[in-house]
């Protein structure tokens, strides 16, 4: 199977002193729902600005379809879901002008009519439930077909059926890509990852199904 | 008939006006959606400290100004992406450092003051010719940095990290932005005086921001009620024989209630 993210001895750190993240390394597979997880602080969120681009390591490789990062051209191969609370609440645009401004319309058609977004279009983004902010940053993030999809806490704030929703929709995306999740909901990474990551362990490792369970009682104090 | 001679006659001022109307109220939507409405006011009382340095070196207030607030706008931005601090505690910075110098050199020749001081509450009526050419060129460039970016502006602000994605240089698109509200808060300073300034950038964006029902909406209404309240604020100074500055400030605030009272309005219906 190709490897569609390897990192190799990567290390960050916000302050000389405390690192985040020390020398990890794994790899993500083509088709795999690999979810990340780990308490607060522990750098999820950091782990994919880092895959992205968005930041810099201290130390450490990392390739993406094979290239290294800074070689890395092929964008329009990945999609990124930031966390929905990172868009800023006075921006007026609507859902139509959106997806626009990042495809042409025939390209989005499907996308619209899969995620059954034919009613938001005329809405503003940020008047939007949660769910349906949701949606619409999962829409984006497809619009160029990407083979690999990343998310950054995609249930976080959701409610229950939104939630269920949202799986659902991701179950079904996951079917022909690669799919990477940093997630707060043990179910749902109990319900769907292939492999996780655990950060914040004293060793951040990768874990297959079978040892989720004992994991994630360990990484969070579970009894 | 008078009223329409003295319009003849102060046809440059309001020409000027228009024009730094229409553009500060495209910055300010970027300001607004950016939480960055104070960079109005910081970046005046920047300019204040710039104007007082030309008038001690001599040289032509409103050009050495923009020079210096370009680099002001520069080195704000460059601040704001350190993340350090927050924007508001930069701005304050400025803002206290640009009065500071302009207090300190009006201070140092007696003939200094007055000349600094007028800046304060500014003339629309006193505009001339080579300041309404430099308020054409400045809302020209801004509209065509409007134009040319907007597709990149409209993700930067929704986004930032999407956008890098999407191939978008973000801190080109930032720089040309905080630069460009700069250069047009200068000019309004000679349209509103200093106190003022900061309104024009501030007040026609978050008023539209109430009504607007998507992102282009948004800019075409700021520069709507930014025309209105500029000849409608000459006409009723002129008639009123007030100062034309306060009555369009004034005007916009008016905008500003009467679109708030419609919002509650249609909220209250809403639910």
């Amino acid at each position: 199977m190709q490897e569609v993210i390897k990192v190799e001895s990567l290390t960050f750190r916000y302050s000389p002193e405390e690192p985040l993240i020390e020398d990890l390394s794994f790899s993500v597979y083509e088709g795999e729902f690999f979810c990340v997880v780990g308490p607060n602080g522990a750098g999820k969120s950091t782990l994919l600005k880092l895959l992205l681009g968005f930041l810099r390591p201290k130390a450490g490789k990392i390739f993406l379809f094979g290239k290294e990062l800074s070689q890395f051209k092929e964008w329009e191969k990945i999609g990124y879901v930031p966390q929905r609370f990172s868009v800023e609440r006075f921006w007026t645009g609507t859902v139509e002008e959106l997806l626009r401004k990042v495809a042409k319309k025939e390209k989005v058609g499907w996308i619209i009519a899969f995620l059954h977004l034919e009613n938001l279009l005329k809405k503003q983004f940020v008047k939007l439930s949660g769910g349906e902010q949701q949606k619409v940053l999962l829409a984006l993030a497809l619009t160029k077909n990407p083979s690999l999809l990343i998310l950054d806490e995609p249930m976080t704030g959701l409610d229950i059926h939104a939630q269920e929703h949202i799986e659902h929709v991701l179950k079904e995306i996951s079917k022909d890509r690669t799919v990477v999740v940093v997630s707060h909901d043990l179910g749902f990474v109990m319900r769907n990852a292939s492999r996780m990551l655990c950060l914040g362990m004293p060793e951040c490792r990768v874990v297959y199904p079978k040892d989720f369970g004992q994991i994630i009682r360990e990484l969070y104090g579970l009894h | 008939m008078d009223f329409i001679n003295t319009l003849g006659f102060v046809y440059e001022g309001v020409l000027a006006g228009l024009l730094i109307a229409l553009s500060c109220s495209m910055v300010g939507v970027y300001l607004l959606m950016r939480r960055l409405s104070m960079l109005g006011a910081g970046i005046s009382h920047s300019a204040f400290g710039g104007i007082a340095i030309a008038f001690l070196l001599g040289l032509e207030p409103t050009l050495f100004t923009l020079f210096y607030v370009a680099l002001i706008s520069v080195l704000l931005q460059f601040l704001m992406d350190s993340k350090r601090l927050p924007s508001d505690t930069i701005l304050s910075l400025f803002f206290s450092l640009g009065t500071a110098l302009a207090v300190i050199v009006s201070a140092t020749r007696e003939n200094l003051s007055a000349n600094i001081y007028s800046y304060l509450f500014g003339s629309l009526l006193a505009v001339s010719k080579e300041e309404l050419y430099v308020s054409l060129f400045v809302s020209l460039i801004t509209a065509l940095a409007f134009w040319l970016k907007y597709d990149q502006l409209f993700l930067v602000l929704f986004n930032e990290e999407i956008a890098k994605l999407k191939g978008i240089n973000t801190t080109l698109i930032n720089y040309l932005f905080v630069l460009l509200a700069g250069i047009n808060i200068v000019l309004s300073i000679k349209v509103a005086g200093l106190l003022l300034s900061a309104s024009f950038v501030a007040l026609p964006s978050m008023t539209a921001l109430l009504i607007a029902g998507s992102f282009f909406q948004t800019f075409l209404f700021s520069a709507i009620l930014s025309l209105l309240s500029v000849f409608l604020g000459v006409v009723v100074s002129l008639i009123l024989n007030i100062p034309p500055s306060g009555a369009i400030v004034m005007l916009m605030v008016l905008f500003f209630i009467l679109c708030f009272l419609l919002y509650a309005y249609k909220a209250r219906k809403r639910f």
